[in-house]
């Protein structure tokens, strides 16, 4: 961009921000005025050097042919655009009562010419830092989408016929901590359904058993599996603990089934006063 | 604008505010833990695929409830999303809460701000209105915090019109438009009382913008924004139209009598400045902000007439509205003198709009008083900090209530026998009384068949059945609306779903075998009716976007066609 075009440019701007001011304010045929002279210019700052000495006209035109060269569509609209702004300036008044009604489809052009020229004469390292804006943003946005997504719909969640307190909860046996527990109410039998994100095949299961932390009085020992799909039950399977401890237990269940919308895990015997579970992991 | 330094200022303060927020587990509102449950409510469901969950499955014990079909799904949508993935519904709250905030003090400020171009002006609008006793009181003493979050919409939905109004680029203004009509239909999905009087405001402001553009022969920029305002409540019709069409299904009529009936609910001229027998702390109290505007604007009109007079409308709705909750006004709450005006329950949430309207007439009696940039400056500041530290600051002072005594799923709802209404307004009129105990079982009694497994997800259900004869019968521990729905996976022939006795559901087993069925809370009749017509008007919306674009270009004129343009 050369400095003629820069200053043609910088006008055109000027006006335009004058214009839309003006349009604030609510002075239209001044604000219209405007735009029509950013207009020109901006078409002027289109002008090859070896043009700038021409009549008018045939200044516009190879202006026009040089937007068109850049890749601008519709240029007839640009041309009649071009046009009705000339009207009015070959005449002697421009005031309030000379402006024309129906100027929106010419803002509209102005508001496009515009919006193209500064664009196209934009330096070219500056384009580069809004392209890698604009991708550095959207590569973000899609991440943050995805990560969502994820966060939402994929992970197992579980529901429980009940549980012994709030800080027992059946999300605590999918949380991937082995230190919070699901347990179930005092001395009573119970299960706990987990919901895959979605339909899969089932080859066994992890159960890891409570203890209740430092007080060692709640475990499972007695369990069964049933896995099902949308239709009913796939497959079951019954496992036994042999003692209550403090340290990691771990029963390993075989079961083979497909289409597993839901694994219920029912609690059939407990160790001392009630059962639960640390983390339940589907294979 | 966005870089403004006291904008920036306008964002600390609206995050100040909710300071409380970070020390307090949760805040002792009058609504206690009911915004957390229905969080929690639609956090499981979203998790469990559904999007626009309309049914909360735990509540009466499992029975459950169509909470959603009547409260607007905003706040717990947002919140929602953000417990069902990240945080705590508590947590995820509260970050609603601070962002509705900075929405309201920032929306203040664009709206003072494209009025005068003054940012002193719009500072202490913006101040003002984060400083109202209303809106503070509606979030720690109310805990209304869909009201809270409605009237923080509210000015950035004025800004938006007022912007598109004044906005020369034909191709933008029409985008603001668009903008405009997509927040405005949020804000009246997250309060719809709050959405409907603010809908009044936004439709004078916008019904003064058009004019003005008609009477400058602009009719090709008045257009648009009148379909876009029209767009609004199209586009949050997929969740109006239920609303109202079963409005008579439930209780609703039980939330206008009694000390819900608005007639009895006007607020006294003193309680605009003293205290209040009703409230403590008297979140009515916006009486020094509206005198502070009329002091402004009659000061305004004497030094600066010409440009000050814009006040003079903000000032008019202010006391149209302030003047709504007077005794002398009970007449306009009578019972079906204007319709659904009934539901606003209390005239006095008009005091939002009106700390609104009066805010922004402040802040534009102050932009056109006649003093310099840093003198202003200095006033603004002085006396929003006097007016925060005097008039809020009770309400940053509420008690506690912990996190441990809400039930943190839905399996502990289910336990409890919670509605989060205080009339229990939405149970089905089928219903005869209220549930003693939870439900227990899915399946509460059969006739003729046997049940060979049952299994829940929130909203789906599904039953193994056997049926021993024809015409076999179940009934279901869940209350009968419509939206429930039945699939046969496998069976002799398609089980029927209908109303039993006590407004439960029954499922009818017309000949003998083995079933398979699915059971679930979908859309309703009406919610798909109102999803078409959001539908269309959100097509209506994008073909306002794109007029004017290349893909849908202005007609040049004939008179300027025919002199040489193709």
């Amino acid at each position: 961009m050369n400095t003629v075009e820069n200053e043609v440019l910088a006008s055109a701007l000027r006006a335009i921000a004058s214009a839309r001011a003006l349009y604030r304010e609510g002075q239209v045929p001044e604000s219209h005025e405007y735009l029509s002279k950013a207009l020109q210019l901006l078409v002027r700052a289109w002008l090859p050097a070896s043009e700038s000495d021409s009549d008018p006209t045939s200044a516009s035109e190879a202006a026009l042919q040089e937007l068109q060269k850049a890749g601008y569509r519709r240029p007839e609209r640009l041309r009649a655009a071009l046009a009705a702004t000339r009207a009015p300036a070959a005449g002697s008044a421009s005031g309030a009562e000379d402006f024309p009604r129906d100027t929106e489809w010419l803002w509209a052009e102005v508001e496009r010419v515009h919006r193209f020229s500064v664009r196209h004469f934009r330096p070219v390292a500056e384009r580069k830092r809004r392209r890698l804006k604009l991708g550095i943003a959207l590569g973000l946005g899609l991440v943050v989408a995805l990560v969502f997504v994820l966060r939402l719909w994929g992970r197992p969640y579980a529901h429980a016929s009940a549980s012994f307190s709030n800080a027992y909860r059946p999300a605590h046996a999918l949380d991937g901590l082995e230190a919070t527990e699901w347990l179930l109410p005092e001395t009573s039998r119970g299960w706990i359904d987990i919901f895959p994100p979605k339909p899969r095949t089932l080859h066994g299961v992890r159960l890891l058993n409570a203890h209740n932390a430092y007080n060692l009085d709640r475990a499972t020992r007695k369990v069964r599996v049933t896995a099902y799909s949308e239709t009913g039950p796939v497959g079951s399977v019954e496992g036994e603990y042999e003692k209550l401890t403090q340290d990691t237990s771990i029963l390993d269940l075989r079961l083979e089934a497909e289409h597993v919308v839901r694994v219920r895990i029912e609690v059939l015997g407990f160790f001392a006063r009630g059962g639960g579970f640390a983390e339940i992991e589907l294979h | 604008m966005f870089r403004d330094s006291k904008l920036m200022l306008v964002v600390a303060v609206a995050v100040g505010l909710c300071a409380p927020l970070l020390h307090l587990e949760w805040f002792s509102g009058h609504e206690a833990y009911m915004y957390v449950l229905r969080t929690i409510e639609w956090a499981e469901e979203l998790r469990a695929g559904e999007l626009y969950p309309r049914w909360c499955p735990d509540f009466y014990g499992g029975y459950g409830l169509a909470f959603f079909q009547y409260h607007g799904p905003v706040l717990y949508g947002t919140a929602g999303l953000l417990a069902a993935t990240f945080f705590d519904a508590f947590s995820a709250l509260k970050v609603c809460v601070v962002v509705c905030s900075v929405l309201s003090g920032a929306g203040v400020f664009a709206l003072v701000y494209g009025e005068t171009r003054d940012r002193n002006g719009a500072l202490f609008g913006a101040l003002g209105y984060l400083a109202s006793p209303y809106r503070n009181g509606n979030l720690y003493a109310r805990g209304d915090l869909a009201e809270f979050c409605c009237i923080g919409l509210l000015p950035v939905v004025i800004a938006l019109y007022r912007a598109a109004a004044r906005e020369a680029w034909s191709r933008r203004a029409r985008r603001l438009a668009v903008t405009a009509a997509v927040v405005h239909a949020l804000m009246i999905m997250t309060h719809p009382v709050l959405g409907l009087w603010g809908t009044l405001l936004v439709g004078l402001v916008v019904l003064g913008s058009v004019v003005g553009l008609w009477a400058r022969g602009l009719w090709g920029r008045a257009v648009p924004l009148v379909l876009a305002i029209a767009c609004a409540p199209g586009l949050a019709a997929v969740y109006v139209v239920p609303a109202i069409a079963y409005r008579g299904l439930t209780h609703t009529k039980d939330m206008i009598v009694g000390f819900y009936k608005p007639q009895d609910q006007w607020i006294p001229f003193s309680a605009l400045f003293n205290e209040f027998q009703l409230f403590w702390p008297n979140f009515l109290s916006i009486g020094y902000l509206v005198l502070a505007a009329l002091v402004a604007c009659a000061l305004v009109l004497i030094v600066n007439y010409r440009e000050g007079r814009a006040v003079l409308g903000w000032v008019a709705l202010t006391v149209f509205f302030v003047g709504l909750a007077m005794p002398h006004m009970r007449w306009f709450w009578a019972p079906n003198l204007v319709p659904l005006s009934q539901f606003i329950q209390f005239p006095w949430r008009l005091m939002g709009p009106a700390s609104l309207t009066s805010a922004v007439a402040l802040g534009i009696a102050f932009s056109y008083f006649r003093l310099g940039d840093q003198l202003k400056f200095t006033i603004a500041i002085v006396c929003s900090t006097a007016f925060l530290l005097i008039i809020t600051w009770p309400f940053l002072t509420q008690g506690e209530m912990l996190k441990a005594g809400a039930p943190p799923d839905g399996d502990a709802i289910r336990d409890g026998l919670h509605s989060t209404t205080a009339a229990d307004e939405y149970l089905p009129l089928t219903v005869p009384a209220l549930p003693q105990r939870p439900r227990g079982d899915l399946v509460m009694s059969s006739h003729d068949a046997t049940v060979q497994f049952t299994g829940s997800d929130g909203i789906r259900h599904s039953l193994g059945l056997k049926a021993e004869r024809d015409n076999a019968e179940l009934t279901l521990g869940l209350y009968d609306f419509p939206g429930w729905k039945i699939r046969t996976l496998s069976g002799p022939t398609k089980a029927k779903l209908t109303a039993g006795e006590n407004g439960l559901l029954k499922v009818q087993l017309p000949r003998a075998g083995e079933y398979r069925l699915r059971v679930k809370y979908g859309a309703s009749p009406a919610g798909i009716l109102g999803g078409w017509l959001s539908a269309l008007s959100a097509l209506a919306l994008c073909a306002i976007g794109v007029r004017g674009s290349r893909f849908w270009p202005l007609r040049i004129p004939r008179s300027v066609s025919a002199g040489g343009a193709t």
